[in-house]
């Protein structure tokens, strides 16, 4: 790929990647949440990956956090399990002010483990379906 | 033949769609029916879970097993995916 | 009748997209070309849903001490769980199409339908 192009991803890949770290930590003040940080955190690595012909996170790695994002979801809601109530509930000594970084109950951890799932599974899709002339 | 076929039906779900438009009620005007699931997520999202942004609330908190649901489809088909494509490879190779 | 169309404008903009995209799915014979009319077809049916969620004078659904009105939240919350389907149905079409192209050589529709009707 052309330098220009191979120069400008280097430089733009940390921005993409925090900004797609502040809408996800910041999901629950401002409009964001999981999904979108996860995708954007995601289009940064495959641009990387597209002018670079390099892949940035390996494979295994990638498939690694994809699994333990879902496993961390899952275990997440037995919380709710423990403290007597019902699976996935929010827990209300955790609730905090309203505006704060530390607020919102469950609802920062699960979408920390919601982006990092997201993210992890679209980097995946396209190893998968570009990445088909080299072997798997 | 088929293309005749295909844009006399195109023009006819054309033709349908914009007749709908002229009977949906004006575009900003409140809910017709009493909207009264969206009051309460408004009035005490706040004070139920903590979170000012009312849509994250929505979706992680009051129907948080439908955001699990969309994580586990997003898993499904990225199985599905990989499923496809690694056995044709793996016959390649052989 | 037409002043309460152009009232509606934005339903009928989504509304031409999603007709945009089912007649790209219906007369271009490239499949790749096809999947994309899909994808396009799903994104106007949420730009629909979300113009239908807006109350005139509302501000963003973030609780600030101060603004009087919002807009429903309702319909950007469930269209977030749909996004992420339709991601995942365009990749699974996609992989089809790959798998496609490496048994039949070609990625035409009509050249595909004609391959198989010499075989059997």
């Amino acid at each position: 790929m052309h330098l220009v192009l191979q120069t400008v991803a280097k430089l733009m890949l940390p921005f993409l990647q925090l900004y797609g770290l502040y809408l996800i930590f910041y999901g629950h003040i401002s409009p964001g949440g999981g999904f979108a940080g996860g995708a954007v955190i995601a289009a940064g690595f495959i641009l990387y990956a597209l002018a670079h012909d390099a892949e940035l996170v390996s494979r295994r790695v990638a498939d690694w956090l994809n699994s333990l994002a879902g496993i961390i979801l899952i275990l997440l809601g037995f919380v709710g399990i423990i403290r007597g109530s019902a699976y996935m509930f929010n827990i209300p000594e955790w609730r905090g002010q309203g505006g704060q970084l530390f607020s919102g109950g469950l609802i920062p951890l699960l979408a920390t483990a919601i982006g990092l799932k997201v993210s992890s599974a679209v980097v995946m899709l396209y190893y998968y379906l570009v990445g088909e002339k080299k072997n798997v | 033949m088929k293309k005749i076929l295909a844009g006399v039906v195109f023009l006819l779900i054309g033709a349908v769609f914009v007749l709908m438009v002229a009977e949906m009620p004006a575009f900003g005007s409140p809910c017709p029916v009493d909207p009264g699931v969206s009051r309460y997520y408004l009035e005490n999202a706040l004070a139920d879970t903590g979170a000012i942004n009312s849509v994250s609330a929505i979706v992680l908190d009051y129907r948080s097993s439908d955001a699990l649901g969309a994580v586990a489809v997003l898993f499904a088909g990225l199985t599905a995916v990989a499923a496809t494509l690694i056995a044709h490879s793996r016959k390649e190779g052989r | 009748m037409f002043k309460a169309i152009f009232a509606n404008l934005p339903f009928l903009a989504a509304l031409l997209v999603f007709l945009i995209g089912f007649y790209t799915m219906l007369t271009h014979s490239n499949l790749i070309k096809k999947v994309m009319g899909l994808n396009i077809m799903e994104t106007a049916v949420f730009l629909f849903l979300l113009a239908s969620g807006y109350v005139g004078g509302g501000s963003a659904p973030v609780i600030r001490a101060g603004t009087k009105t919002y807009v429903n939240p309702l319909p950007s919350a469930l269209i977030l769980t749909g996004v992420v389907v339709g991601l995942s149905l365009t990749a699974f079409a996609l992989s089809l199409v790959v798998k496609l192209y490496k048994y039949y050589g070609t990625v035409d529709a009509d050249e595909i339908m004609r391959l198989r009707g010499k075989d059997e």
